[in-house]
């Protein structure tokens, strides 16, 4: 196995994990579990390719991401449905609702695509706005303290709601991105399915990461090195059994909650 | 008041489904038109019921057990498994059920472990699991256990099913199986006083730490005991009559685990809207498969509306404690 197409193969699955995993990084940072981030990379997939795809799907994604964390927000902070529970709802709405419009409205052309220059020109621009956020002294201080105690937040003045809603938004705009990504810089459709848990290998690259940005976005490339095997390994016509090399990227996810989780210090307001 | 609103939701979902029906008459034909048809939906309905009593069990102890569709497809294929092995015993089907039992709570277990002594939240390693049980499944069912003589990837046919109760039709003994543990649950849940400090984990472990039943380790037997019942569930569709009676290995997409989720959430904190739960979702899985039998609408139609009654469940039911 060559090591270019595997580069190639991580760096094309990885964006989309990358950018979803830092987008649910600030969700969870003010304090949200951000369980919906299969949800939104699956409904901005399906966007991205049925507005035509390019760039125009690229942004019809990132909001289609944003309209999803919205959804939840009204559901967490307004309806007061636990965090948990909204978002698995919203990936299964999410699933059934872009399999029923395939199935009813199939689409067999393929869309036009975006390079890998630009999937990781938008991925670098998110993340360079990402770190100049977190290295803001204010926007830090009001997502901490927000996530550790919404209570003591609104003691000192700090609009919880409004940290909260900009968190959504940004966690939506960013999954939003990654999930167009996923179809643009790869087959140019859409497949029922086709995030298949990458939303979910994103949340367990949050705790594995600790919560901390760089490490977040070095466990999300680790992921998709993992999930990139089994394309490469098919591509290079190397026998081993694709289902079993699969299942590496979730295996791994496992373990690798299993050796951070106790005691990471994650914000307080996510065990409540 | 939760009572009322999701009184007031379920009436809405019923004449929205009415004026649906009333639009495809042949809807009802094609579902309910036959006592053939008919019984049909329950054959639909036992394992729902199940794996919505296992959901519904874990639920009360304030843990989400989403790992039912992986669990489920893994009872099934371990009665596939245990049944063609054992072909000439007549042992191989209570085998297969204890082992499918067995195996479930094994995951169980282990998600419940992760929680309660790694900190790690059971719906993410629950969601995690759920795809290493589909690839699993898949795997052996296409690989070390597919029927050799078949193009098809499925496992070698069982040589039985359950016991049916009515010849000719799918209806077998896991109906009586279905109701039996839902009649024991609502009696140990409702009717005991462990079972009422159990349910009081739900929403603080001191009741319970006071009855003398460690909150930890509690909550570990009923995740165990929840998933277990799933792998039973799994292995109960397998082993009917029917379309299956051999293990597929698209099998985990039956969506059986979530919609347990769903009807688990419908039924809330009373154990005895189990029934009327399961009964709606399989009414809305049966009346799918025939709306798409009589109509060009996606059989997903099923899931999309089962999805929406997931979220309209959760806004009324399983709603966060005001902490101003």
């Amino acid at each position: 196995m060559t090591l270019i197409p595997w580069l190639s193969a991580t760096t094309n699955l990885g964006l989309p994990v990358m950018l979803a995993a830092t987008g649910g990084l600030i969700c969870e940072k003010a304090g949200t579990a951000a369980l919906f981030l299969e949800g939104t990379m699956l409904t901005a997939a399906f966007i991205a390719i049925r507005t035509g795809g390019g760039v125009t799907g690229l942004i019809c994604g990132l909001a289609a991401g944003v309209a999803v964390t919205s959804c939840h927000y009204l559901l967490v902070n307004r309806a007061n449905v636990k965090d948990v529970i909204a978002g698995v709802g919203l990936n299964m709405l999410a699933l059934a609702a872009t399999s029923f419009c395939e199935r009813m409205f199939p689409s067999a052309e393929s869309v036009p695509t975006l390079s890998t220059t630009t999937g990781v020109l938008v991925a670098a621009a998110c993340v360079a706005t990402l770190i100049a956020c977190f290295t803001n002294p204010k926007i830090r201080l009001r997502l901490d303290i927000t996530g550790e105690s919404a209570l003591q937040a609104r003691i000192f003045g700090i609009n919880t709601s409004r940290i909260k809603l900009f968190s959504h938004i940004a966690a939506g705009a960013l999954a939003g991105a990654g999930g167009a990504l996923l179809p643009l810089m790869g087959i140019g459709t859409f497949v029922e399915n086709m995030t298949n848990g990458r939303g979910y290998l994103a949340l367990a690259a949050i705790v594995f990461g600790r919560w901390d940005l760089g490490a977040v976005i070095a466990a999300s490339i680790g992921f998709a090195a993992l999930d990139a095997l089994q394309l490469v390994a098919s591509a290079q016509g190397i026998k081993a059994d694709a289902d079993l090399l699969s299942m590496m990227p979730y295996l791994a996810g496992l373990i690798a909650l299993v050796v951070r989780t106790k005691r990471t210090g994650g914000p307080a307001e996510l065990s409540k | 008041m939760k009572s009322t609103k999701m009184l007031f939701a379920l009436i809405g979902i019923a004449a929205a489904a009415f004026a649906l029906l009333r639009l495809q008459p042949d809807v009802v034909n094609i579902a309910f038109g036959s006592p053939m048809a008919f019984l049909r939906f329950f054959t639909i309905a036992t394992p729902l019921l199940i794996a919505g009593l296992g959901v519904h069990a874990c639920l009360t102890t304030g843990r989400i057990l989403i790992a039912g569709e992986g669990i489920y497809a893994a009872g099934g294929l371990t009665i596939a498994i245990v049944g063609t092995s054992l072909s000439n015993t007549p042992l191989g089907l209570w085998a297969g059920l204890t082992l499918a039992f067995t195996f479930g709570g094994c995951i169980g277990l282990l998600i419940s472990w992760l929680k309660e002594y790694k900190g790690v939240h059971e719906v993410i390693s629950g969601l995690l699991l759920n795809y290493i049980l589909q690839l699993l499944t898949r795997f052996l069912a296409n690989g070390p256990f597919r029927d050799p003589t078949s193009d098809a990837p499925h496992t070698r046919e069982l040589p039985w099913t359950l016991p049916l109760l009515y010849p000719g039709s799918d209806i077998n003994i896991g109906l009586v199986l279905g109701c039996i543990l839902t009649v024991g649950y609502i009696y140990v849940f409702h009717k005991t006083i462990i079972g009422r400090y159990v349910r009081s984990l739900a929403i603080t472990n001191g009741v319970a730490n006071v009855a003398g039943l460690p909150p930890k380790r509690t909550r570990m037997i009923v995740m165990v005991l929840s998933a277990a019942i799933i792998g039973l569930a799994g292995a109960i569709s397998i082993g009917s009559a029917g379309p299956f009676r051999r293990f597929p290995a698209d099998f985990y997409g039956s969506g059986v685990g979530f919609d347990g989720l769903i009807i688990g959430l419908l039924a809330g904190p009373s154990a005895w809207l189990l029934l009327p739960s399961t009964l709606l979702i399989a009414c809305l899985s049966h009346l799918s498969d025939a709306l798409s039998l009589a109509t060009s609408l996606p059989r997903q139609v099923g899931s999309l509306a089962g999805a929406l009654l997931f979220l309209i469940a959760a806004t009324l039911r399983y709603r966060k404690q005001s902490r101003s």
